[in-house]
């Protein structure tokens, strides 16, 4: 597991890879348990940090992040997951250009974040409260309450709508079609769950 | 150093710059020298093996989802009991999303609480008069060869490559387990041999003991050609005039969407790509020009006062040339 392989599964975390990078940094990802495990924490420190739901389900590494954490260096971009268009945007908001030490700074205080906040949140006795930045999906969560009851502990913040859709009716009448075209796609048989991952796994930007 | 598959990071497109694609010529050929070698050996003819494995093991496991860019994380639990299928879907990263599956049933559960519920009716039955999809089935627009082994969740994979001949269709790469040949990783080529998305194992747990006690059942019963309670078959007004090449009419049903609008379905398929095509009455609200998530395109517009709207997984040009392809008999021939 090579740096530049570390740096491209964070990167691909933060959706900030060269789409030319994609394909060999997935079979990367196949091939090494190591870069694997890798890119659990850095996705769950991604979540954490973006305040969004953290599923006990994530691969169980509540414990790996905890023992790792502290041992491993964690690229900056997992941490930091501020692309240039937006630092550029906030420049040009507020006048102020964030230098190294700024990133340095931000890395520093999520880094802190990271090791002293979250395994708190992540440890077996913690009971979820909810809070600004994170918030934990009670274990276990039975798929039919997910269905029907959404968790009240499930807090997400800034993800897009999907088909990138204003209007929410809209974007459940897209989705109902789709599931609805699924369910009746001939080939159905032998691409099995494959679709369907596709429906439930797709998640516009965050 | 990487084996099989790993070495084809993308297809061997070459394009003469300004020219026709040299795909439908060079398919042509090799199908032409496939068929007449006789029948396929059996490991160029995977799907059945893929649907009797999808649709008889009991399985779970870890899947990772990459899209534009970025990857999502689910968990998939599927078992078969009496024949009956049920399985959960669900994402560990992001808002909470889940499919279940229960019999005939499908339940999903979507960003922003959309709740969904269909019947499925064509599980199980890819080709008309139940019978799985053969190779040849595919030849007239894609390729299927094999692309050697790979290794996926610590397993071995032979890699079954399917070649689209034209832009208008995604192009497939399955591997499959070379013990239970349950596919446990896809790639969807898009134009240009480029990976678009890819869905694969990261852990695996196969619990043969979970399986149907005939061991030959793929659908339960009451999911074999089930229809939905609202539908017909519809002989409405419309016609579809230069469809995408390939795609043929297989499936027309006729309900009402929750409000008691009317609402068609037409259900195209080329052998493995699919697209609907709803038409909607009495309805203002619909898509207006082009819109998708990650390979999943859609397309709406009016015609002859009707909102319709394609969807599939198809090239955002395929979803555009069908819904052009929309007429309304009545206002073509007043």
């Amino acid at each position: 597991m090579s740096q530049q392989q570390q740096e491209h599964v964070s990167a691909l975390v933060d959706g900030e890879l060269d789409p030319s990078l994609t394909g060999a940094t997935v079979s990367a990802l196949e091939a090494s348990p190591e870069l694997r495990a890798a890119w659990e924490r850095y996705g769950l420190i991604g979540h954490a940090l973006r305040g969004e739901a953290v599923n006990p389900h994530y691969r169980l590494v509540a414990a790996r992040v905890r023992e790792q954490l502290q041992s491993e260096p964690i690229p900056i971009r997992s941490i930091q997951p501020v692309s240039r268009k937006s630092r550029e945007e906030l420049a040009t908001r507020t006048g102020y250009r964030l230098g190294p030490a700024t990133g340095l700074a931000l890395a520093a205080s999520a880094a802190f974040f990271t090791v002293f906040a979250l395994p708190q949140f992540l440890a077996p006795g913690h009971s979820a409260r909810p809070g600004p930045a994170l918030a934990v999906v009670e274990a276990p969560v039975s798929s039919r309450s997910l269905l029907r009851d959404p968790p009240a502990t499930h807090l997400v913040l800034g993800s897009s709508p999907r088909w990138h859709q204003a209007e929410p009716a809209l974007e459940l009448k897209l989705d109902r079609f789709l599931v609805n075209h699924q369910a009746r796609s001939p080939a159905s048989g032998f691409k099995g769950f494959f679709p369907y991952a596709t429906v439930v796994g797709y998640e516009a930007g965050r | 150093m990487k084996r099989g598959a790993e070495d084809h990071a993308a297809w061997p497109v070459r394009r003469v710059r300004g020219g026709p694609s040299p795909w439908p010529l060079l398919l042509l050929a090799l199908v032409t020298a496939n068929q007449a070698s006789g029948s396929p050996a059996p490991e160029t003819e995977p799907f059945e093996r893929m649907s009797q494995a999808l649709h008889s093991l009991s399985y779970e496991g870890i899947l990772v989802y990459s899209h534009d860019n970025r990857m999502e994380t689910l968990r998939i639990v599927h078992r078969v009991e009496n024949g009956r299928v049920h399985e959960v879907l669900e994402s560990l990263n992001g808002n909470p999303r889940v499919m279940k599956q229960d019999g005939s049933q499908v339940i999903c559960r979507l960003s922003g609480n959309h709740l969904i519920e269909v019947a499925l009716r064509a599980l199980g039955r890819d080709r008309p008069g139940g019978r799985p999809t053969t190779t040849r089935d595919l030849a007239p627009h894609y390729l299927v060869q094999s692309q050697g082994q790979a290794r996926v969740a610590e397993r071995q994979t032979e890699v079954i490559g399917i070649i689209p001949g034209d832009d208008l269709r995604y192009g497939y790469r399955f591997y499959l387990d070379k013990d239970t040949s349950l596919p446990l990783k896809l790639d969807l080529i898009g134009p240009g041999g480029r990976v678009i998305e890819q869905i694969m194992f990261t852990s695996l747990t196969l619990d043969p003991a979970g399986g149907p006690p005939d061991g030959n059942s793929q659908v339960s019963p009451d999911m074999a050609g089930k229809e939905p309670d609202a539908a017909v078959v519809a002989s409405g007004p419309w016609a579809f005039k230069d469809v995408p090449s390939g795609f043929e009419l297989v499936l027309t049903e006729r309900s009402t969407d929750g409000l008691g609008q009317g609402l068609e379905q037409f259900v195209f398929s080329d052998g493995l790509a699919a697209l609907s095509v709803y038409v909607e009455s009495g309805t203002e609200d619909g898509l207006s020009g082009v819109s998708r998530i990650g390979a999943i395109h859609a397309a709406g517009g009016k015609v002859a006062g009707h909102q319709v709207t394609v969807v599939g997984e198809v090239p955002a040009a395929t979803v555009e040339a069908m819904l052009a392809s929309v007429r309304h008999k009545v206002e073509a021939n007043p």
